[in-house]
């Protein structure tokens, strides 16, 4: 029995993981980059990201500039491979082109169905050059969104030796009734 | 008919901290029913007040979404595993 996740309290990833992000979000400019974050939980809530999973954006090709979908088969797939070993899914990331890396409305929304995971944002700012990059989660107790802060990683455990994850399936199906429609209450900016 | 429920790690603070569960029945139903008397706190998360699987709340069988089988009257079998995933999704 692996005891809940607490809540988390800093996070950081290796830099090369960090560039592959980066590399990724900017490779497709006009739409939402996304994928699963896989690492280790330590017990003090911190999380350290040991490699980024790239997962296609499955929405529809007219909203990707403003939203994300991920294949929860996708996240069944990893979470496969890493049965047996110390590291699991701990978050997700994903790319606002055209916005700063703080969660929208519509990321409250779906952050609200995952508690105490890493949401990393990638803000893609006029005129920034580089996309900004800030980690986010949800407290369920309150229930309050947090900014999380990169914390050093120098006590992270060595992470067991794996397999390559499987190659995402291309093409994928959008999952059926996955995403409706949800308009910001506040008419605030969604992206 | 006894069957595997999995549900990913970040959500096993609702299952006591375990991420897979055992569950007996003959449909997806039945079996989330089962799990859901030791989890309730799960069960609210997966289905609405009036039984039905809630909006941004995925299940699968074996790896085949529900919503393209009979919902929550899929049959399942011994070994069968059912997994559960909210959308992973924003803006
Ligand atoms: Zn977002």
């Amino acid at each position: 029995m692996i005891p809940a996740p607490p809540p988390i309290t800093g996070w950081t990833w290796p830099e090369e993981v960090g560039r592959a992000v980066l590399r990724e979000v900017r490779a497709v400019p006009t739409e939402e980059a996304c994928g699963l974050l896989v690492g280790v939980r330590r017990e003090d809530g911190g999380v350290v990201v040991t490699s980024a999973v790239p997962a296609e954006n499955v929405e529809s090709p007219g909203r990707r500039r403003r939203r994300f979908l991920i294949d929860p088969l996708r996240l069944l797939e990893v979470e496969k491979s890493l049965r047996g070993g110390n590291e699991e899914v701990v978050g997700f990331y994903h790319s606002h082109p055209d916005g700063e890396p703080l969660p929208s409305e519509v990321d409250r929304t779906f952050m609200e169905l995952w508690p105490n995971t890493l949401w990393v944002i990638a803000g893609i700012t006029e005129g920034g050059e580089l996309p900004q990059i800030r980690g986010w989660s949800l407290d369920p107790d309150p229930g309050e969104v947090n900014e999380v802060p990169v914390a050093p990683s120098e006590s992270a455990p060595a992470a067991r030796a794996r397999p390559p994850h499987p190659g995402v399936p291309r093409g994928a199906r959008r999952p059926h009734g996955a995403w409706t429609d949800i308009e910001s209450p506040r008419g605030k900016k969604e992206d | 008919m006894s069957v595997k429920v999995r549900v990913p790690s970040a959500l096993r603070k609702l299952t006591q901290g375990r991420s897979e569960l055992e569950g007996k029945g003959g449909t997806v139903r039945e079996v989330l029913d089962h799990v859901g008397r030791d989890n309730p706190e799960l069960l609210a998360r997966i289905t609405e007040d009036g039984g039905e699987i809630r909006q941004f709340l995925n299940v699968f069988v074996n790896g085949t979404d529900i919503r393209y089988e009979k919902d929550l009257d899929t049959p399942v079998a011994e070994g069968d595993e059912v997994s559960i995933v909210p959308s992973i999704a924003g803006g």
